[in-house]
């Protein structure tokens, strides 16, 4: 954790909240990205980040260990996400809105998206908190509440059902063994 | 070899992350740094997340409504009442069903406590049956005082809804075992607005009257079991820590023999190719239960892939899944005992209390089969009954595009229809940046998901902050209802000539089915 990173963190517990800005500010890509990945709509992670936001900035007073911060807050929206989408599934009356320009940027790598997509939500979201966000098993074993052996299993299962998905053009790829 | 495939997918998974290069989305960032700018001082209150909130709640309630029936109270009781009911189960805010097991002796009372901290956790009365337990406790200080029995839970207001939710907290913790030391009651999660995961052992309610609270547990099969124990393990108490530990048992002995379980074991195949096995029906003190399962026919589901392949492919499975089945059981005379859309105001007889999930499964793993056990207040077991299928209500994806000339709309509405599904756009209010589009549904259950694009294709903006809407109840007979929408639609104004409605999922009701059985009864 970078030094600047990790006052910031102190201050913001300490009540400041230029430090709480900045600290926000810094994780914008990951606070989007982690959304994005349960959520469908960029309208919808703008609604999910600021409810979790906000809801970090009136507890984080209560977080006891600093080195925590990250894990937490992602912890914290993610299951703002998850409440979203469970809302979202039971009522769905109209869907938020999306410029078209949003999902192209989105679907750059458009080919891991699918991939990603095979898999069930639960074994997408440890491949995306793993790779795309650097989040550690142990890391992750805090945000999901999840025994890390557990996790490492489920990573593995997740890898093997990603190699599964491009086994027919495996050649091109070179993912598999010649 | 796995091995290797596995530290290969490891090593192109990584590969693939370091060279990403994502940009996030102008409009995101845009409404990221506003609302970072509004963030309140420590003092002030969060005004821009209740914008926020507010914007989803008005989606909530159609799906709050459905899925909390049974418990539309909110009265409080007299301070006088405890003291000269019999039992608490007999209070009229309780569902029918244990209100008449309680009026018929089958609630047991209890005096089982104990004090940590001062503080007395006191179990006055306890009631349970095949499905369902109900137990009153108390909490009192030191002093005598009694204090907030929900002090023990987070409480979760659902506007415009009446009662509160309750989750588990600090870690206390309540579950249901048997005799033999199973455990009977299923660990739930829910995830609060709090942003908080809050783990509990299926209990369904917290209902609060006067200084105590009602539990009320669902239960898992405990078909063999003589006596259930209530496992109390409270580790804060208003603000004081402690332990306050608890095993209350249940006799069920009387209520056993009052179950019955009757197999019926009849099978139906709709025309549209899905099955439906009406299981067996349980004739419970608290409550009458049907249990129901069906799934598509391998034809069906085939023809279903070939038109639907998002289906099988991404969490839309769930949406492969949401189905209601529809029916009615009617006694001799043609009445109405039991009904899938009775209103819940009726708040009497033949309101669904439950609908349990009994699969058991994954959404990937169960394919197209569910399956359900459906419990209403307690029917005469001794009465001629008759299940009459009534049909099918389907989530379905047609992803259909409706295309709408705004000069042809000044002359004469426009309407769509897809199956039993129709949406008719009875006016526009142009603004000089967006605008409001009434649209008027005839749907079943819930409306239709829709994106509204410009002439350009271009997904227009519709900010539920501002949408409401309005819906009537259930028509009983045609299982449909109206729904009026008042969308704000960004974008839209008195230049543009056309829009597309794209109807991504629609619930759609198939009434075309003809399936009666006679229930088993007890003569």
């Amino acid at each position: 954790m970078e030094a600047n990173f990790a006052q910031d963190i102190e201050r913001a517990i300490a009540g400041e909240k230029e430090a709480f800005v900045r600290l926000i500010k810094s994780m914008e890509q990951p606070l989007y990205r982690v959304s994005r990945s349960i959520l469908k709509t960029d309208n919808e992670c703008l609604d999910a980040v600021q409810e979790a936001v906000m809801n970090a900035f009136h507890s984080i007073h209560t977080l006891r260990e600093p080195r925590f911060f990250k894990t937490w807050l992602i912890r914290i929206l993610m299951n703002v996400c998850y409440r979203m989408a469970r809302e979202k599934n039971k009522v769905v009356m109209l869907s938020l809105p999306e410029t078209a320009e949003s999902t192209n940027q989105f679907e750059a790598h458009v080919e891991l998206q699918q991939a990603l997509k095979s898999l069930d939500e639960e074994l997408r979201m440890l491949i995306h908190l793993h790779y795309f966000e650097g989040f550690t098993v142990k890391e992750m074993a805090e945000i999901l509440q999840t025994a890390e052996g557990t996790l490492k299993s489920r990573l593995v299962k997740a890898r093997a059902l990603l190699a599964k998905w491009y086994a027919p053009a495996d050649e091109q790829r070179g993912l598999h063994q010649r | 070899m796995k091995d290797r495939v596995d530290q290969k997918m490891d090593q192109w998974l990584k590969e693939e992350a370091a060279n990403r290069s994502e940009s996030i989305p102008e409009e995101f960032h845009e409404g990221f740094l506003q609302m970072l700018d509004s963030l309140p001082d420590r003092s002030e209150s969060p005004t821009s997340r209740k914008r926020a909130t507010t914007s989803k709640r008005l989606l909530v309630y159609a799906s709050a409504a459905i899925l909390i029936i049974g418990f539309i109270t909110g009265t409080t009781v007299s301070p006088a009442f405890a003291d000269w009911v019999k039992s608490f189960f007999t209070r009229p805010e309780l569902d029918k069903g244990l209100q008449t097991a309680a009026q018929q002796g089958f609630s047991q009372l209890q005096h089982a406590s104990v004090i940590e901290q001062g503080i007395t956790f006191t179990v006055k009365e306890v009631m349970a049956d095949s499905k369902r337990l109900i137990l009153t406790y108390s909490l009192q200080a030191e002093d005598g005082t009694a204090l907030d029995p929900a002090t023990i839970f987070e409480r979760v207001d659902l506007e415009p809804l009446p009662t509160p939710f309750y989750y588990t907290k600090d870690g206390n913790n309540f579950y249901i075992t048997t005799d033999d030391g199973k455990t009977i009651s299923q660990n739930k999660t829910f995830i609060l607005p709090s942003g908080r995961m809050a783990k509990q052992q299926s209990i369904r309610r917290v209902l609060t009257h006067d200084d105590l609270a009602d539990l009320v547990f669902d239960l898992e099969d405990h078909a063999p079991a003589k006596q259930l124990f209530v496992n109390i393990k409270v580790k804060k108490v208003n603000g004081v820590e402690g332990t306050w530990s608890l095993k209350v048992p249940v006799n069920l002995e009387k209520s056993m023999a009052a179950t019955k379980r009757l197999p019926i074991d009849a099978a139906y195949t709709t025309p549209s190719g899905l099955t439906i096995q009406l299981n067996d029906i349980t004739f419970s003190p608290t409550v009458t239960t049907l249990a129901l399962q069906s799934e598509w026919t391998a034809e069906k589901r085939r023809e279903l892939e070939a038109n639907h392949p998002e289906f099988f492919h991404d969490y839309a499975k769930k949406s492969f899944n949401q189905r209601w089945l529809h029916y009615d059981v009617m006694d001799e005379s043609g009445k109405v005992v039991l009904s899938t859309t009775l209103p819940p105001k009726e708040k009497g007889n033949g309101v669904l209390i439950e609908d349990h999930d009994d699969a058991g499964l994954s959404q990937s793993s169960r394919g197209s089969l569910s399956i359900v056990s459906q419990s209403y207040p307690p029917i005469d077991s001794k009465k001629k009954l008759t299940f009459v299928l009534k049909g099918i209500a389907q989530d379905e994806r047609p992803n259909l595009d409706w295309k709408i000339n705004l000069e042809d709309l000044e002359k004469k509405n426009a309407t769509f229809t897809y199956k039993s599904f129709r949406a008719t756009i009875t006016g526009i209010h142009y603004g000089e940046n967006s605008s409001i589009l009434e649209l008027e549904e005839e749907t079943t259950l819930i409306g239709a998901n829709i994106d509204i694009l410009d002439e350009s294709g271009r997904i227009l903006s519709t900010p539920n902050e501002n949408l409401l809407g309005e819906w009537d109840e259930i028509d009983p007979e045609t299982r449909k209802r109206r729904l009026k929408l008042k969308i704000p639609v960004q974008g839209l104004t008195k230049e543009t000539n056309s829009i597309t409605l794209r109807f991504t999922s629609i619930v759609t009701f198939d009434p075309n089915v003809n399936w009666q059985v006679p229930l088993p009864f007890n003569p």
